[in-house]
């Protein structure tokens, strides 16, 4: 009995965030060979560790702590 | 111009025929649900060949243990990876982790049996498929895993 309701919770939640799947943009993706979304993927990576170094230079440490830490 | 990082680690594994099935975001990435990642994790055979060949794959990437501190002695051998399971690691080409056992799947074994093959960089790769994915993202239970089991249903759905 719980592992069934168990089993209807995560139907429920993956139901929800189903919902806010990009379908355009899924369409889209999959429409590139593997190889192609890899190097999508590490253009991502890349640009988020671009973004990181360049706030670490242009903001103080004490500055980029958030409030109550 | 320097090869993308994770090509330098699947070349690295592959050119050591190292026995590995690519797991975690960057398996959801090849599946077809482009999000984030930072790491590339896979699972691991653990039979004594592997561990020689997988060990020889990272010597030349300098692996270390992510997050322990620097001074820490650590070194990526065999006897190593025969006491431990599953490592997380950072390398000069970027962050591995080595899972020898996949929570809600199992071993290699388990992983390779859930595995689909995807032509990558002039190799041959397995990747966990849309199944072993949605098995491993329910045993974690995070709220970012719920998010990509959401992802995994639209794939699902899209594929039939």
């Amino acid at each position: 009995m719980k592992r069934a309701e168990e089993r209807d919770s995560f139907q429920v939640l993956t139901e929800l965030f189903a919902r806010d799947v990009d379908g355009a943009l899924m369409d889209e993706n999959l429409k590139l060979t593997p190889e192609q979304r890899l190097l999508k993927l590490e253009a991502m990576m890349r640009f988020t560790e671009e973004a990181r170094r360049a706030r670490a230079a242009a903001v103080p440490a004490e500055a980029r702590r958030r409030p109550g830490q | 111009m320097q090869p993308p990082f994770l090509q330098k680690l699947v070349d690295a594994l592959v050119s050591n025929r190292v026995r590995f099935v690519v797991i975690g975001g960057v398996a959801l990435n090849l599946q077809g649900h482009a999000r984030a990642t930072e790491d590339f994790d896979v699972c691991y055979a653990r039979d004594r060949e592997n561990l020689v060949n997988l060990a020889a794959a990272l010597a030349p990437l300098n692996p270390r243990l992510r997050g322990a501190p620097a001074d820490l002695p650590f070194r990526l051998d065999v006897p190593t990876l025969r006491a431990g399971l599953n490592f997380t690691l950072t390398t000069d080409a970027g962050a591995i982790d080595l899972l020898g056992d996949v929570t809600g799947l199992g071993g290699y074994a388990a992983a390779d049996a859930l595995a689909d093959e995807f032509e990558v960089f002039g190799h041959k790769l397995l990747v966990l498929n849309l199944e072993g994915l949605e098995r491993t993202k329910k045993a974690a239970g995070r709220p970012k895993d719920l998010v990509d089991l959401g992802s995994i249903a639209e794939l699902k759905k899209r594929r039939g």
